[in-house]
């Protein structure tokens, strides 16, 4: 063990090396040519999209502790439909958003494909 | 075998690496106004920055495997005889190289984050990844200038090294700091995503999402670096104690109450939009914290038993706090009017609000933890003199605040979200109380025949009437912290089970599965319960220090020992062992009940060769749920066989680690991925990577720390083989300091060198003569200044020390509740009543399916 330790961080160090130098090479080719897209990076628009998903997910799942908490009887059936119909209107806005991305969503991609018929 | 040039390769591969960091720097600021070609530059020129960081640290590795004694670090931190695994672990012994090993980790946290973000949030993304790279170039930066770890000797290098410190040749060493290096250098990623939203204005939740499971990560390494450092002081430093208030253990302990903060309020934004700033505030002040810390250890300008040597690296860390505090404000500052929450509390009796005072007490504890461990800075600056606040003085005045955290961990399950009726609360916390009070009323009842009463006669640290209050609540901690302790574990207890019950009702499950499954489907919040309850436990064996005794003897083979009513030891004899490094003399004890050998103990000297001068002391422990018995050699005659022992019975120490052990494990339960969530946002299993990855670095730490501990029951001492003669004689020395100027902070009653043996029997002839403690205490100050007391007396400047902090965060719950008025009546607003509709009703009728949908699958 300890004969070759000393072996394998100096080829550890080589190859790390090797590594950076790749690296380095595929950063320059990058920023030189603009480099099209090539590891998934995904539209902006798209970030819209998966906020609106969180928001609803967080929404969600307020509603569901307010429920767990009434029926453990931790707050009266008042404030309860209170609270309920401040995060209901809520989500319905989220829901009514997400849907509205979807719809020009849907527009984008048909104009493509008769674009594509064409 | 290879013979390279490893200091000129070392500096190179620095040199390359800072390079390659201000590069990735410029890509990525170049990139913010869209270039997705200069993104993905950064990005790669980010992997080639760590590629070249992790060489560094692998040619510092062959240094060390090679005994390269040219480099200084090298020399200083090893020698010949040392194994590989410690040479390996003085990677990070020392300060030069625990900078690289700082910077190594933090390009790991930077590559796994630019590797699972991928192509998401493309406009933090840039500022992410270049508030990350200025942070590698400045640690790089400061190694260049200021302690590279490739400096070589000007002449002749030597031809073997001084070698590691004993103390830190040691099992825990080899994962004690990485872990708390793990834990303090990952709160840079969401340092660096806060700032990214701060600057690019996206400041809803996305931010909250993005830096969440590197939070937890961080908070889960930071929790684990601070359990293993109380398990390597508690067997290592061999004092028997864990947690000594030293300025190192609080610069790590400072950013783990800020970012506990954090996790709670930042609940509240992910769940109602609210706290915006809070949040923005609270991250960028623990990654402060961690900075902050980092100056404190390695700038030298505070005595610790364990900071790294006095250097100008200090100044480099000061310039950079001012920094950092200046940007985020004047950031926070300029956002402030899209700080704004979208939702405000709606009662006081809502979790929202148990959450702000959950903040207060830890951000209360923090203030008052800085504030006494900068006390020396401070009080040297404006008079010119040093003091130091023993352990005694952070017990006494924190305990307080400690207790009500503890009750706030119980109290928080029970309470819920936005609005609570008073009768619904009283139904909530009535089981609990209720069980907490049973407990303390067999406490009361049985403590005192069980050698654990309620209350304790507390020594005092001021002979003021705030001595008198702080001493009154320590007395009556032990009781209050037994109705802590069980109040939380039975709130939690009832809430698993409400849970379980409402979907055994719901879905018509059979009682277990429902548990199981609502705990699953629930991993957040019933894993963070698990912590409350791990923490809990912890509280425990804290609390079991007002129990602690004390016994030592001089013992010849064949004699015996009574420790306390239960244990009875039996010498055996010395027994000698060598190896390359060391020669070890153990006392052979063996432990009895009634007639019958139940364990044997062998605590030891160790004399190791390249200091024969100062052997350290192996403590032996047994442990057991209701006490630890810490066994400690204090001197041994070859000759006579006469061994000096010294036993100090330590009760309910194990729950403090079985605690640790539980919260972590919750905390892994909370960060369990969740592979539906995953699929739906089409990430595949690239989300789960860093978790997956994450929770099994945690595993094999949590694994190496089990299996070191069954290794050994034993380590060295540097301080604790003292003989007392009665427990006046143990206060008087606790309260005076050695004045020897190499034992940093150590009292007279625990430490063993020579300067403080010569005083403690200087002292024994002023008592004999009949002098009075005080009158001894005074002339000890006269003659060394106030900073030879471990307490500093209670006037002048020394008060506003602890009382300014500790009268501020009482105070400050007055703001806590204004604020939370203030907030409830901008959220009492009734709600709009909106009209219904078809297109409502459509709408309402999906919110019902998708909850459905979330209950059933979450």
């Amino acid at each position: 063990m300890t004969a070759t330790l000393p072996t394998f961080f100096i080829v550890f160090a080589g190859l790390s090396l090797a590594v950076a130098l790749v690296f380095f090479f595929q950063s320059l080719h990058a920023v030189l040519t603009h480099a099209a897209v090539g590891d998934g990076l995904e539209e902006d628009g798209s970030v819209k999209r998966s906020e609106l998903l969180d928001r609803k997910r967080a929404l969600l799942e307020s509603l569901r502790d307010l429920r767990q908490d009434h029926d453990a009887k931790k707050m009266d059936d008042e404030d309860f439909a209170g609270l309920e119909e401040a995060i209901r209107a809520e989500l319905r806005d989220v829901l009514r958003a997400i849907d509205e991305r979807v719809e020009r969503k849907r527009d984008a991609i048909e104009a493509l494909v008769r674009g594509e018929k064409r | 075998m290879l013979h390279l040039d490893v200091p000129a390769l070392g500096k190179l591969v620095l040199a390359l690496a800072l390079v390659a960091s201000s590069y990735t720097f410029a890509l990525s600021l170049a990139s913010v106004r869209g270039g997705i070609g200069l993104l993905v530059g950064a990005r790669k020129g980010l992997y080639a920055t760590s590629a070249l960081v992790t060489m560094g640290v692998c040619v510092l590795a062959y240094a060390f495997l090679t005994h390269d004694f040219r480099l200084i670090y090298v020399e200083r931190y090893s020698d010949r005889s040392m194994p590989w695994y410690y040479l390996l672990a003085s990677l990070w012994g020392g300060q030069d190289g625990s900078l690289l090993w700082w910077t190594c980790l933090l390009c790991g946290y930077a590559s796994a984050f630019t590797w699972m973000v991928g192509g998401r949030h493309l406009r933090l993304q840039p500022i992410v990844l270049a508030v990350l790279s200025s942070i590698v170039a400045f640690f790089l930066l400061l190694q260049l200038y200021s302690a590279n770890p490739f400096a070589t000797y000007v002449g002749d290098p030597p031809i073997d090294g001084s070698g590691l410190n004993p103390l830190l040749q040691n099992y825990w060493m080899m994962i004690h700091p990485p872990s708390l290096y793990m834990g303090f250098v990952g709160w840079s990623v969401p340092f660096a995503i806060v700032i990214a939203a701060l600057i690019t204005g996206r400041l809803n939740e996305e931010w909250i999402h993005l830096a969440r499971p590197w939070v937890m990560v961080s908070w889960t390494f930071l929790s684990l670096g601070l359990l293993l450092g109380c398990l390597w002081s508690y067997e290592e430093l061999g004092w028997g104690g864990y947690w000594a208030w030293d300025p190192v253990e609080n610069a790590s302990f400072m950013p783990w109450l800020v970012g506990t903060a954090y996790l709670h309020s930042a609940i509240i934004q992910e769940r109602y939009a609210m706290m915006k700033v809070w949040n923005v505030f609270l991250m960028c002040l623990t990654f402060f914290m961690t900075i902050f810390g980092t100056f404190l250890t390695r700038s030298g300008l505070i005595a610790s038993v364990h900071s790294f040597a006095r250097s100008d690296i200090g100044n480099y860390f000061l310039v950079y706090l001012g920094f950092l505090a200046v940007v985020s404000l004047a950031l926070i500052v300029y956002r402030l009017p899209d700080l704004k929450g979208r939702r405000d509390i709606v009662s006081l009796k809502s979790r929202e609000f148990a959450f702000l005072l959950n903040n207060w007490i830890l951000l209360a504890i923090m203030v008052i933890v800085l504030f006494l461990t900068v006390s020396p800075l401070l009080s040297e600056w404006l008079r010119g003199e040093e003091v130091t606040w023993g352990a005694a003085a952070y017990n006494q005045i924190v305990a307080p605040f400690g207790v009500v955290l503890l009750l706030l961990a119980g109290l928080g399950p029970l309470i819920a979200w936005r609005k609570m009726t008073g009768k619904g609360l009283l139904r909530a916390v009535a089981m609990p109380t209720a069980v907490g009070l049973v407990v303390v009323l067999l406490h009361a009842i049985f403590g005192g025949a069980l050698e654990r009463p309620a209350v304790v006669d507390v020594s005092r640290i001021f002979d003021t009437r705030a001595g008198d209050v702080f001493a009154g609540f320590l007395g009556v901690a032990p009781v209050l912290t037994t109705f802590s302790v069980f109040f939380v574990i039975a709130s939690v207890l009832q809430e698993f089970h409400r849970g379980a019950s409402a979907r055994r009702r719901s879905k018509g499950e059979g009682y277990l599965r429902a548990l199981g499954r609502v705990s699953f489907r629930a991993r957040r919040r019933y894993g963070g319960y698990v912590v409350h309850v791990g923490v809990a436990l912890m509280y425990l064996g804290f609390a079991g220090a007002a129990w602690d005794q004390e016994f030592e003897a001089a013992l010849r083979p064949g004699a015996t020992m009574q420790a306390g009513s239960s244990h009875t030891l039996r010498y055996l004899g010395p027994r000698m062992e060598l190896d390359p490094e060391k020669r070890m003399v153990f006392a052979d004890l063996e432990v009895l009940e009634g007639d019958r050998v139940v364990a044997t103990v062998s605590p030891a000297k160790y004399i190791y060769r390249a200091a024969p001068e100062s052997p350290t002391t192996e403590v032996s422990i047994r442990s057991r749920l209701k006490e630890d018995l810490y066994v400690i050699l204090s001197a041994i005659d070859p000759e006579t066989k006469r061994a000096i022992i010294q036993v100090k019975v330590r009760p309910l120490v194990l729950w403090i680690w079985l605690g640790g052990i539980l919260s972590l494990l919750g905390s892994i339960f909370a960060m369990l991925p969740d592979p539906k969530q995953a699929a739906r946002r089409a990430l595949e299993p690239r989300a789960l990577r860093p978790a997956l990855a994450s929770i099994l670095a945690l595993a094999l730490s949590l694994g190496m720390a089990g299996h070191a501990h069954a290794d050994s029951g034993s380590s060295s001492l540097h301080a604790g083989s003292v003989t007392i003669e009665d427990p006046f004689e143990r206060e008087l020395f606790g309260r005076l300091l050695c004045q020897c100027g190499a034992c940093e902070r150590l009292p007279l009653d625990t430490c063993v060198c020579g300067w403080a043996d010569d005083k403690r029997r200087e002292i024994r002839e002023r008592l004999a003569v009949g002098e009075s403690a005080e009158g001894i205490v005074s002339s000890y100050r006269a003659l060394y200044g106030v900073k030879a007391l471990a307490v500093p007396p209670d006037e002048g400047l020394d008060r506003v020390t602890w009382a300014l902090p500790t009268a501020l965060s009482v105070l400050a719950i007055f703001a806590v509740v204004a604020v939370g008025r203030r907030l409830k009546r901008k959220g009492a607003a009734p709600v709009e009543a909106r009209p219904a509709s078809a297109a409502n009703d459509d709408l309402d009728a999906r919110v019902d399916r998708e909850l459905a949908a979330l209950e059933d699958d979450e």
